[in-house]
C-alpha cells in the first residue's frame, strides 16, 4: 500500500500534522518524564500547598504541595502505557477472534459474533468499569479491562474484512496450493486487512485514554499516590473554587492528546483507506 | 436465524441472551470481587470479631451455599423483583435504587435531545457548505467536542457558568424545588454528557447528507426544477435521517455510561452516582442491582433503536 505515499498524504493535512506534532511532544514528555520533570511528582511540600502557577511551579502545586507539571508529565506515562497496553490486548484478542470467526463461518461464526454483539451493546466505559470491579484496581488490570472492552470492535472489523478478502481468488489459489489455514490467515488475509486495522487502532487509542482517565477520575484505576491525569482532575475538583488550575491543567492534557490522536486517526483513515471515509469506526 | 420471523422478531429474540449475559457477569462480580463483603460490613465493629458471627451473617446473606446454588437463587429472586439487601444501608436494593432511576433518565434524555438539537443543524449546515469555512469550523469544533472528557467539561462548566458567571446551579439535581428547578439543574450536566454525542451526530449527519445528495433521485428532483430548499429538506434530509437515528440510538446507550461520570461530577443522586458510591463502599448488592438496571436500560434502548431504524427504513422492515 506504499507507506511513503501514506505519510506524504498525511503531511498534506494541516490537522494531521498538528496532531502529530502534539503527539510527539506529549509522548516525548511522558517517556522522558524522569529527566524533564522539574520536581519529584510525589514530594510533599505542605508549606507550598495550592500555589498558583509561577516561575518555580509552572502549573502551580496541588493540595499536598506537589508540582503539577511534574505530575502531569509522570501521569502521561501512566495514561499512555495503559492506553497502549489496552489497545495491544484489544487488538490481539479481537483480531484473533475475528480471524477465527470470519474464516470458520457457519455456526462458530454466529456464536462468536453473537457474543461479541452482546458485549458491544454495552458502553465501553460501563464494560471496563464492570471488569475492573471483578479484577480489582491496579494499573495492569485497568489496561486489561479497557483492552477486553475494546475487543469486540476489533473482532467485528477483522471478521468483516476477512469475509471480504476470503472471496478473492488468491485465497482460493493459496488453498489449492495446499497452504494451511493459519498460513492463509497470516500470509494472505492479515496483510490485506492491515489498513483498516491501523485506522481502527489509531482511533481506539484515543477512546482508551478517555476511558482510562474516566476510571481514574472515579477512583477505580491506579491507586494513589501515583499521578494519573483523571485522578488529578478528581483531586482538583475539590479545590476548584480556590485553585482552578488543579483540575484544568491535567484535564487539558487529556483533551489535547485525545484531540491529537483524533486528528492523526482521521488523517490516517482518509489517507489509508478512502472506503472508510464515511464510516463510524 | 429464522427467516420467517422478520427483523423485529429476531431483535426481540436477542434481548433475552443479552440480559442473561449481563446478569451472569453481574453475579460473578459479587463472587469474584476482592474483599469479603462480610469483612467490610464488620469493619466498624472491633477487630477480632468472632468467626461465628461472620458465619451467621454469611448464612443470613446466603453466601455459605455452593456457587451454582447461589446463582439460581439470585436468578429466581431477580425475576421476582427482589434484588437483595444493601449491606451498608440495610434496605432492599430495589428501594435504594428506585428513586435514582428518574434523574438518570432525565439526564440521558435531555443530553440526547441536546445532541440532536445541536448536532443535526450543524451537520446539515456543514454538508451544504462543504469544503468552505463554515464546514471546516463546524467539523473542527466537532472533533474538539469529541476529544474533551465529559468529567472535565463538566468541571469547566461548573467553574465558568456556575461560579464565575453564576447563571446555572453548580451542584445537585434540584430535587424538592419543583420541575423548573430540576430542569434548571439539568442544563450543565446535560451539556457535559451530550457534547460528545452532538459532535458524533453532526459528523454522521454531514456524511449522510453528502452521500444522499449524490444519489440519482436528488439529481432527478433538481432537474425537475424544484427549489434547492425543497430538494434538501424534503428529499435529502428524509433519507439522510436513517443513519442518524442509529447514531442517536447507539449513543443513547453510550450516554448512559457518560451519565455515571457526570452525575459524580455534579453530585446528582442518580443511578450512576449511587453505583459508584456503592463500589467504593463495597456494597455489592447495590452495585449488582445498578449494573443490572443499566444493562436492562441499554438493551431496551438498543431494541427501540432497531425498531425506529426498521420503521424509518422499509427495506429492513419488510425483511432483506
Amino acid at each position: 500500500m506504499g507507506w511513503n505515499r501514506v505519510f506524504r498524504d498525511l503531511l498534506k493535512r494541516p490537522t494531521a500534522v498538528m496532531g502529530m506534532v502534539v503527539l510527539v511532544l506529549m509522548v516525548g514528555g511522558a517517556v522522558f518524564a524522569p529527566w524533564l520533570a522539574p520536581h519529584d511528582p510525589l514530594d510533599f511540600q505542605p508549606a507550598n500547598r495550592l500555589r498558583a502557577p509561577d516561575s518555580e511551579h509552572l502549573l502551580g502545586t496541588d493540595s499536598f504541595g506537589r508540582d503539577i507539571l511534574s505530575r502531569i508529565l509522570w501521569g502521561g506515562r501512566t495514561s499512555l502505557w495503559c492506553a497502549v497496553t489496552a489497545i495491544v490486548i484489544g487488538t490481539a484478542l479481537g483480531t484473533l477472534i475475528g480471524l477465527v470467526a470470519g474464516y470458520s463461518g457457519g455456526r462458530t461464526d454466529s456464536l462468536i459474533m453473537g457474543f461479541m454483539d452482546i458485549m458491544m451493546a454495552f458502553p465501553t466505559l460501563l464494560l471496563a468499569l464492570t471488569i475492573v470491579i471483578v479484577l480489582g484496581t491496579s494499573l495492569f488490570n485497568l489496561a486489561l479491562a479497557i483492552g477486553i472492552s475494546n475487543m469486540p470492535r476489533f473482532a467485528r472489523l477483522v471478521r468483516g474484512e476477512v469475509l471480504r478478502v476470503k472471496s478473492f481468488d488468491f485465497v482460493d489459489g493459496a488453498l489449492a496450493l495446499g497452504a494451511s489455514t493459519p498460513r492463509i490467515m497470516w500470509r494472505h488475509i492479515l496483510p490485506n486487512i492491515l489498513a483498516a486495522l491501523i485506522v481502527m487502532v489509531s482511533l481506539r487509542v484515543s477512546v482508551a485514554i478517555l476511558i482510562e482517565a474516566s476510571l481514574n477520575f472515579l477512583g477505580l484505576g491506579v491507586p494513589p499516590p501515583a499521578p494519573t491525569w483523571g485522578g488529578m482532575v478528581a483531586e482538583g475538583q475539590k479545590f476548584l473554587l480556590f485553585a482552578p488550575w488543579l483540575a484544568t491543567a491535567p484535564g487539558a492534557a487529556i483533551a489535547l492528546i485525545v484531540l491529537a490522536l483524533n486528528f492523526v486517526g482521521d488523517g490516517l483513515r482518509d489517507a489509508l483507506d478512502p472506503r472508510l471515509k464515511n464510516s463510524e469506526v | 436465524m429464522n427467516k420467517g420471523m422478520g427483523y423485529i422478531g429476531r431483535r426481540i429474540l436477542l434481548i433475552l441472551p443479552t440480559v442473561l449475559g449481563a446478569f451472569t457477569l453481574v453475579f460473578f462480580i459479587v463472587h469474584l470481587a476482592p474483599g469479603d463483603p462480610i469483612d467490610v460490613l464488620l469493619m466498624d465493629v472491633e477487630s477480632g470479631t468472632a468467626e461465628q458471627i461472620k458465619q451467621e451473617l454469611r448464612e443470613q446473606f446466603g453466601l455459605d451455599k455452593p456457587i451454582h446454588e447461589q446463582y439460581f437463587i439470585f436468578l429466581k429472586n431477580t425475576i421476582t423483583g427482589d434484588l437483595g439487601t444493601s449491606i451498608i444501608r440495610r434496605q432492599p436494593v430495589s428501594k435504594v435504587l428506585a428513586p435514582t432511576i428518574k434523574p438518570t433518565i432525565m439526564l440521558a434524555v435531555s443530553a440526547v435531545a441536546l445532541s440532536v438539537i445541536i448536532g443535526v443543524p450543524a451537520g446539515v449546515a456543514s454538508a451544504l457548505r462543504r469544503n468552505r469555512p463554515t464546514d471546516y469550523i463546524i467539523m473542527t469544533v466537532a472533533v474538539i467536542w469529541l476529544s474533551v472528557p465529559g468529567f472535565w467539561l463538566g468541571i469547566l462548566l461548573i467553574y465558568y457558568l456556575g461560579f464565575k458567571v453564576a447563571i446555572f446551579p453548580m451542584f445537585g439535581g434540584g430535587a424538592g424545588g419543583g420541575f423548573t428547578s430540576e430542569l434548571y439543574h439539568l442544563v450543565l450536566p446535560a451539556f457535559a454528557v451530550g457534547a460528545r454525542s452532538a459532535a458524533l451526530v453532526a459528523r454522521m449527519a454531514r456524511s449522510s447528507i453528502l452521500e444522499v445528495l449524490n444519489q440519482d433521485y436528488i439529481r432527478t428532483a433538481r432537474s425537475k426544477g424544484l427549489r434547492e430548499r425543497v430538494v434538501v429538506y424534503k428529499h435529502a434530509l428524509r433519507n439522510a435521517v436513517i443513519p442518524v437515528i442509529t447514531v442517536v440510538g447507539m449513543d443513547l446507550a453510550y450516554l448512559l455510561g457518560g451519565t455515571v461520570i457526570v452525575e459524580t461530577v455534579f453530585g446528582r443522586v442518580g443511578l450512576g452516582k449511587t453505583m459508584i458510591d456503592a463500589i467504593t463502599q463495597r456494597d455489592y448488592p447495590v452495585v449488582q442491582g445498578a449494573i443490572l438496571l443499566f444493562a436492562v436500560g441499554i438493551v431496551l434502548v438498543n431494541f427501540l433503536t432497531d425498531l425506529a431504524y426498521a420503521i424509518a427504513n422499509p427495506r429492513i422492515r419488510l425483511g432483506k
